[in-house]
């Protein structure tokens, strides 16, 4: 579904992503480890046309996405959730939600349906929903931020440390909404920090370093692996 | 905004400018008026910079644009004020569309500055084009809408034809907030990475919000031109072009309300000095030495200190210090 060959990025003169080729396939759920300053993000940056590449290619269900602009990668169904959340402060929960489906309201397809759809999947939101956005807790923001993307019909959803600034309990329910999201067949690419919870989460990962794949795998063999452990984990094997 | 709020201020706006309108008299009532139609102009400013968030330091420059058309128009080509108003609105909107492509590259203060370039430019085209625009002697005998509908009470037919458009100004201002393009701005404004990740074209909507609030400008700038007879290139210079952002920030950014109210109080503001300064020297409590003459002429620096007052004691402006003494009302 979607594939990167060779993907470099630079900011300046300092090369962000070095030849980083990956592929997430229909309805997989992948995740992204590494250290930070790894080019994670920059990574999801380029996925979403936010940095544009110095070489390599980014091909989503065959069609090469070079020169789409970002929002027109949105109507393709390539939504990406940023680092931070990123909420409209001053408009509402519902307002924030509306204005993220900009692509179907083009087109003049009624938006009450997806409406519907992510407060009955994020309930919370629909409690919330006449609140301004910048006076919602953390873990409300990010379900923000993925009642947003899930406006846009996501076809793939590209997370970008979702757990972020959360406490263990709402990060898990932030994880378990996004399983349930990837249960529909949604193709997740998944940035994230706490190792353990997106291995459970994922079925591959890969591991950043300094740009470059250092390592990829099925998620279990990734937990058990003793480098992964080292370096993410807290230490040895217990 | 709320639905029922939109008419609160609605009625509430034209209840005001009408009451006032009939026991204002003379200089008062010119003077209300300008602060009607300059309220026109920061509604503009209002999408621009309230709204979509770009500092924009050349409103004026633009309402200048269409009170040039307009009065150029009608003076020296003969048109009638009903075929040049329309002109000089669409020619306005069209000069913000080509200046936009160029300008809404930049952000920030690089925006800012340009604006202020934009502006300085246009002023210097009035002082410098003598055949067209007379120069620093400005366009003279401009024909008075007024007198076009009634000739008997020509300053209260023009407060309420300015009261009109400023009441339809208001309205297309709410509708515009609550619609998609109104959540995109805001949008753009709070967060233009989020803004274009959630799928909004952060370009168009800018471009929509430039050429959206210059036609505002254009409307403030045919109505001011049609209402005075006679501009000149000092109407319309960079000065004023702050004074509007002042006013908003008076006012409160992103508040309807709070930017006509904020664009009466601060064009009467000059006369409420010169009141102040004129009693001073009448009880004798001041020989018409500095305080007086601050008050007086130096009306600017009157403006920069209230300003500066505003921004540190009530960032939200007049109508967040409104919404904040009403949820504490409610509050107790």
């Amino acid at each position: 579904m979607l594939e990167l060959s060779a993907l470099t990025v630079r900011y300046g003169l300092v090369e962000a992503v070095n030849g980083v080729s990956l592929t997430v396939a229909e309805g997989e759920t992948v995740a992204l480890l590494g250290a930070n300053g790894a080019g994670k993000t920059t990574l999801l940056r380029a996925i979403s046309g936010l940095v544009k590449l110095v070489d390599g290619t980014i091909t989503m269900a065959g069609d090469d996405l070079a020169g789409v602009a970002v929002e027109k990668r949105v109507r393709r169904g390539l939504v990406h959730v940023p680092e931070r959340r990123r909420i409209f402060g001053g408009l509402t929960v519902e307002e924030n939600l509306a204005v993220a489906a900009s692509a179907w309201r083009r087109f003049g397809q009624p938006i009450e349906n997806d409406l519907e759809k992510v407060y009955a999947f994020l309930p919370r939101l629909a409690e919330r929903r006449s609140q301004r956005g910048w006076s919602l807790s953390g873990g409300e923001q990010q379900m923000l931020a993925i009642g947003r993307a899930l406006m846009a019909r996501p076809k793939v959803l590209l997370l970008d440390e979702p757990s972020l600034g959360l406490a263990p309990a709402i990060a898990d329910e932030v994880f378990g909404r996004i399983r349930a999201i990837a249960a529909e067949g949604v193709t997740v690419l998944v940035v994230e920090q706490n190792t353990v919870l997106a291995l459970s989460t994922a079925a591959r990962g890969y591991v950043l370093e300094n740009g470059c794949i250092a390592l990829e795998g099925e998620s279990q063999a990734l937990l058990k692996d003793p480098k992964v452990r080292e370096a993410y984990l807290g230490g040895a094997a217990a | 905004m709320t639905r029922r709020g939109t008419w609160i201020l609605l009625i509430g706006v034209g209840v005001l400018a009408l009451a006032a309108g009939l026991i204002l008299e003379g200089y008062s009532l010119r003077v209300l008026t300008l602060g009607l139609i300059a309220a026109l102009a920061l509604l503009g400013l209002n999408l621009i910079f309230g709204y979509c968030g770009l500092i924009h330091l050349g409103q004026a420059g633009f309402v200048g644009i269409g009170a040039y058309t307009s009065a150029i128009l009608t003076t020296k080509a003969g048109w009638p004020m009903v075929v040049s108003i329309p002109t000089a609105v669409a020619v306005t909107a069209l000069a913000a569309g080509l200046i936009s492509v160029p300008l809404l590259r930049l952000k920030g203060h690089y925006l800012a500055l340009a604006t202020v370039g934009v502006n300085v430019v246009l002023e210097l085209v009035a002082k410098n084009w003598v055949e067209l625009t007379n120069g620093y002697n400005g366009i003279a005998g401009i024909p008075r809408l007024a007198e076009a509908v009634s000739d008997s009470t020509p300053e209260r037919t023009f407060l309420f034809i300015a009261t009109v458009t400023l009441l339809l100004g208001i309205g297309l201002s709410a509708r515009l907030r609550d619609s998609h393009l109104g959540r995109a701005m805001i949008a753009v404004r709070d967060d233009e990475t989020a803004a274009m990740v959630a799928g909004v074209n952060v370009v168009r909507v800018r471009v929509t919000a430039f050429v959206l609030g210059a036609v505002f400008a254009a409307v403030s700038g045919v109505l001011f031109a049609h209402y005075t007879g006679f501009i000149s290139p000092t109407d319309f210079g960079v000065p004023i072009s702050i004074l509007y952002l002042v006013m908003i920030i008076v006012g409160g950014e992103a508040s309807i309300g709070g930017v006509v109210a904020g664009a009466v109080i601060m064009t009467f503001l000059p006369e409420l000095l010169r009141d102040a300064a004129e009693r001073l020297v009448a009880i004798g409590l001041s020989d018409g030495g500095l305080i007086v003459r601050l008050l007086d002429e130096g009306y600017l620096a009157v403006y920069g200190l209230i300003t500066l007052l505003v921004l540190v004691f009530m960032p939200k402006g007049l109508a967040g210090l409104i919404h904040r003494l009403s949820t504490k009302a409610e509050a107790t």
